[in-house]
């Protein structure tokens, strides 16, 4: 894997753990957990809340690293040189 | 017709930030503000350490009890309804970071971030270990022997050993610490505690032992923009060029002026114990962190060479210049009014906190039901959640209809200490009443008048 790659999905990843820190904090400070699917049948598909940060955190992890990494690849950030190789 | 411009179009050099990572073997340096940095890793790092094993009425002190929702610090609960105060004190911190750094520029880097903390830690273990900056590269360029995969097993072991104990710590905050250390002694931990333990240790590693100053230079956003808070008087290290140059190696009796030469001997040591591996004397860079490890060095050989100290020193673009630096100017002054009021504010916030809430949620599956004897009836979930610690017990009524009544199946609720009553309450309005109104739900505790909370909700009847 060149350089740039490597470089690229280190922002990728790392930008988007930061984002999605913030609005796991931000989304479970106003929805607990337990309370998803809580009147849907069927109920309760979260057994307890640490699992259902784990869950939400990876998840949003996930969303917005496919949003970087798409950003990444829209704006295309190889230098000159690299671009001509 | 055609113009034709003769340009010289410059390629972005492609070294620079991104240049490819050489290892910095960043020399131990003695000094004043090395010293400052010192006690401010003991201070924070003991700060960080020893918190957790804090009491405080009977429990951890500063615990987040996620599982359970609580958030506890010192005799303060809070709830996730209080996340307000937290984007408050984020906003606060982001602030005081404004102020201090249009006042002293990267102060937060140089001795206080925990990348830098962390990793001064990270090099004292391998100081120990591995010896001076000489004898690392030495030993980095050797052979592999019995020497050396003792010293860097040494070295990993401290590394890991601190790493771990960092990580447990980290999960103390979460877990209560006492706890957390019964089941670490008998291997017990759950899986979460495994695995944030493990998460955060790694990080830790990773970060001080090998990222280090790639974090400040790739990853992190304060980096980038603390830029935007600089001006010309804010404080910065800077290399007294004017003074300095021309550089160049004399011996210690010589009159620099008598060979042309400026105060810098070219000793490079500067260079040398740049945790960051820059040089300061081409000018302020982006990749300065600030911390002051280069005046502590010159000031040091400037000693030596019976200079006068500062040839690297705190100053400001002003100062440089020639003029008379200010402190208080629009950009301190906005920042710091700013930062004094949200605080004074925070703690006016927090030491009003109704410490009981209402929440109001309508029975979603009938609008309104109509009683035998005619009246209209509409049923609520009501939440009542107590944020003190001790148990209340409390009424409701409603307001914002006349004759209406609120009806629950034990007339006084009782809510216990740090904990949310969920409990159904059905509210009676007579015959005539028509279309959608506006109530408000008061809860009151009884044994203490001073609790009251409010909820605003809607009443629905029928429409004729």
């Amino acid at each position: 894997m060149d350089r740039r790659v490597k470089l690229d999905a280190g922002i990728v990843v790392w930008a988007s753990f930061l984002a999605a820190s913030l609005g796991t904090m931000v989304f479970f400070a106003f929805i607990d957990p337990l309370l998803i699917g809580h009147d849907l049948a069927p109920p309760r598909w979260i057994p307890d809340r640490m699992t259902g940060y784990t869950i939400g955190f990876f998840f949003f992890w996930l969303i917005c690293a496919l949003a970087s990494a798409f950003t990444a690849f829209l704006v295309d950030t190889r230098t000159p040189e690299e671009r001509s190789d | 017709m055609t113009d034709t411009v003769n340009a010289v179009i410059k390629e972005p050099p492609s070294t620079g930030l991104y240049s490819a990572h050489q290892k910095v073997y960043p020399r131990e340096v003695q000094g004043r503000f090395n010293r400052l940095r010192t006690i401010s890793v003991v201070a924070l790092l003991g700060l960080f350490y020893l918190l957790p094993w804090v009491r405080w009425d009977g429990r951890q002190a500063v615990l987040f009890d996620l599982p359970a929702r609580k958030f506890y610090v010192f005799g303060l609960t809070f709830f996730p309804q209080d996340f307000f105060l937290l984007t408050w004190l984020l906003i606060i911190a982001a602030l005081s970071l404004f102020f201090f750094t249009a006042l002293a520029g990267r102060l937060w880097c140089g001795y206080a971030c925990p990348q830098t903390v962390w990793t001064e830690v990270f090099v004292w273990m391998e100081r120990w270990t591995e010896g001076n900056r000489q004898q690392r590269m030495k030993l980095d360029r050797g052979p592999w022997n019995a020497g050396k995969l003792a010293r860097k097993s040494a070295k990993q072991f401290l590394w890991i050993a601190f790493s771990l104990y960092t990580g447990f710590t980290f999960v103390g905050y979460f877990t209560p610490i006492h706890v957390l250390a019964g089941e670490l002694g008998t291997l017990s931990l759950g899986g979460w505690e495994w695995f944030w333990m493990l998460f955060y240790g790694f990080a830790t590693y990773g970060n001080a032992g090998y990222m280090r100053e790639q974090v400040c230079k790739y990853m992190c956003p304060y980096a980038r923009f603390q830029s935007a808070m600089f001006d010309r008087n804010t404080l910065i290290i800077s290399y007294d060029a004017a003074r300095g140059e021309p550089r160049g190696s004399r011996p210690r009796a010589v009159d620099p002026r008598s060979r042309n030469l400026g105060d810098c001997i070219d000793c490079k040591l500067c260079v040398q114990v740049c945790p960051t591996g820059i040089d300061i004397r081409k000018g302020l860079q982006l990749e300065c962190i600030a911390c002051a490890a280069c005046i502590d060095a010159c000031d040091d050989v400037m000693d030596k060479m019976q200079y006068p100290r500062g040839l690297i020193r705190y100053s400001t673009q002003a100062a440089m210049d020639g003029e008379k630096t200010r402190i208080v100017r629009p950009r301190t002054l906005i920042y710091g009014t700013a930062l004094l009021a949200l605080i004074v504010g925070f703690f006016i916030a927090v030491s009003q906190r109704t410490l009981i809430e209402v929440d109001v949620l309508r029975d979603r599956n009938a609008l309104y039901r109509r009683l035998d004897n005619g009246e209209i009836e509409n049923v609520y979930t009501i939440r009542i959640i107590n944020k003190d610690t001790s148990a209340h017990r409390v009424r409701l009524h409603v307001e914002g209809l006349d004759d209406a009544r609120l009806d629950t199946d034990d007339e006084v609720v009782v809510v216990d200490a740090e904990s949310i009553a969920s409990i159904v309450a059905r509210i009676q309005a007579p015959a005539e009443t028509k279309g959608g109104r506006d109530i408000e739900i008061v809860a009151t505790a009884l044994d203490d008048s001073s609790f009251e909370s409010r909820a605003e909700a809607r009443f629905i009847a029928p429409a004729q």
